[in-house]
C-alpha cells in the first residue's frame, strides 16, 4: 500500500521478510523516520493482542477497534517519545491501552453494559455447548465485578501471557503490588463463581 | 551463575507456594521463572501441593473459557490509512510554508527569509535578556531544566 510505484515484485517480497524478521526495538527505530511498511508490521504483530487486552477491559469489541485504533496512531505521531531501553515495545504497547481504557471508562463513566444482561445469539445450541456459553457468560460478568485494578493484572498475566515484571511495568506498579492484586481479585472470582457455577460444572 | 542454576536453589515454603497460586493461578508457565523450578518441585514431591494446584487450575480453567472476538478485518487498514493520511497533511503543510517563505514576487525573495531569520534572533534576545534578569539560583534551576531537556530526560 505505501511502495512506491514500480518497485518489482522479488524486490517488494524480499523487503516485506526484511521488515517482518526486524525486531519491534528496530521497527520503532524505522517508525521515528516516517517508514510505513515498519509501522505497518509493528500494526500485523501487536493489533490481535492489544485488541484482547482492550476488549477484555472493557467488555465490548467495537469499543476495542477504537481503543486499539487511537493507539497505533499515537505510535505513529509520537514514536519519538519511545526509549529504546525504558520497556519492551508490548509493555509499552499495553500501557498505551492501559492508559486509553482509563481515559474512556472515565468519560463513559455510568454507561456501561451488563455483561450478564447480554443474551446469547445462538439459540439452539448442543447441550455441552450451551453449558460451555452459559458458564463463560457467568466468568465475563464475575470479571466485570471484580475492582478495575485487580481486573487489569489478571488480565496481563493471565490472557496476555505478560511476565509478573512486564505486567507490573506496564501498570506501573511493584511486582508485589500485582501479585496482591492478582490474589485478591481472583480470591474474588472464586467467590463469585462457586455459587454460580457450581449449578453448572459441580464443586469449583 | 546462571538462571538454571540459580531457580533451583531457591526454596519453595508452602506458604509461598500457596501464595503463587493464589497470584498467578495453576499452570507452572505463569510462574514468575526464578521459583519456577522449586514450585515444581514441590509439586513433584507434595500430594498436597498438587491438591492444591488442581483447584487453582479449576479457576483457570473457568478463565479460559471467557472467549473474545477477533479485530474486525477492516480495522488494519483504517489504522494504515489514518496514518498515511496524516503524513500527506504534514508533508502539505511544509509545502505551504517553504512556498509561503520563498514567495511568488523577487521583493517577496527577500523579505519572508528575512522576516523568518529575524523571529527567532528576537527570541533569542529576549529569552537572554530574561535568563539574565533572574537571580541566580532560579537562573541555575532554570538551566538544569533546560540541559534536562536537552539531554531528552524529561517528559
Amino acid at each position: 500500500m505505501f511502495l512506491a510505484n514500480g518497485v518489482t515484485a522479488p524486490l517488494i517480497d524480499a523487503e516485506e521478510s526484511r521488515v517482518k524478521n526486524t525486531l519491534d526495538e528496530t521497527l520503532m527505530q524505522q517508525i521515528r523516520g516516517g517508514d510505513h511498511q515498519a509501522f505497518a508490521t509493528l500494526v500485523g504483530r501487536h493489533m490481535e493482542a492489544l485488541h484482547g487486552f482492550a476488549q477484555r477491559l472493557l467488555g465490548n469489541p467495537a469499543d476495542a477497534d477504537d481503543i486499539v485504533q487511537e493507539t497505533f496512531l499515537r505510535v505513529w505521531h509520537k514514536a519519538e517519545k519511545w526509549r529504546p531501553k525504558s520497556a519492551k515495545v508490548s509493555t509499552w504497547l499495553h500501557s498505551i491501552v492501559h492508559n486509553l481504557c482509563i481515559d474512556f471508562h472515565r468519560r463513559d463513566k455510568g454507561e456501561t453494559v451488563n455483561i450478564a444482561d447480554v443474551e446469547l445469539i445462538e439459540p439452539h445450541l448442543p447441550d455441552d455447548s450451551r453449558q460451555q456459553e452459559e458458564v463463560a457468560v457467568q466468568v465475563k460478568a464475575a470479571l466485570q465485578q471484580i475492582p478495575e485494578s485487580q481486573r487489569r493484572a489478571i488480565i496481563l498475566c493471565h490472557y496476555q501471557g505478560m511476565s509478573n515484571r512486564e505486567a507490573a511495568q506496564a501498570l506501573g506498579i511493584s511486582v508485589s503490588a500485582l501479585e496482591s492484586l492478582m490474589a485478591r481479585g481472583r480470591r474474588k472470582l472464586r467467590n463469585i463463581l462457586q455459587t454460580q457455577v457450581a449449578d453448572l460444572l459441580g464443586e469449583l | 551463575m546462571n538462571q538454571q542454576n540459580r531457580t533451583h536453589k531457591t526454596q519453595m515454603t508452602r506458604e509461598r507456594f500457596s501464595q503463587l497460586l493464589d497470584a498467578y493461578g495453576g499452570d507452572a508457565k505463569r510462574w514468575p521463572i526464578e521459583e519456577r523450578a522449586a514450585a515444581l518441585l514441590l509439586v513433584e514431591q507434595s500430594e498436597e501441593a498438587r491438591r492444591l494446584q488442581q483447584s487453582a487450575l479449576a479457576l483457570d480453567s473457568l478463565l479460559d473459557s471467557v472467549q473474545i472476538s477477533q479485530p474486525s478485518t477492516k480495522l488494519r487498514q483504517r489504522i494504515l490509512a489514518k496514518a498515511h493520511h496524516h503524513t500527506e497533511q504534514v508533508q502539505d503543510a511544509w509545502q505551504w510554508f517553504i512556498q509561503w517563505l520563498i514567495g511568488t514576487t523577487p521583493r517577496e525573495h527577500i523579505l519572508r527569509p528575512a522576516f523568518a531569520l529575524v523571529i527567532p534572533l528576537l527570541l533569542g534576545i529576549v529569552i537572554g535578556f530574561n535568563l539574565a534578569s533572574l537571580p541566580e539560583d532560579e537562573n541555575r534551576w532554570v538551566e538544569e531544566e533546560i540541559n534536562l531537556l536537552a539531554l531528552g530526560h524529561k517528559e
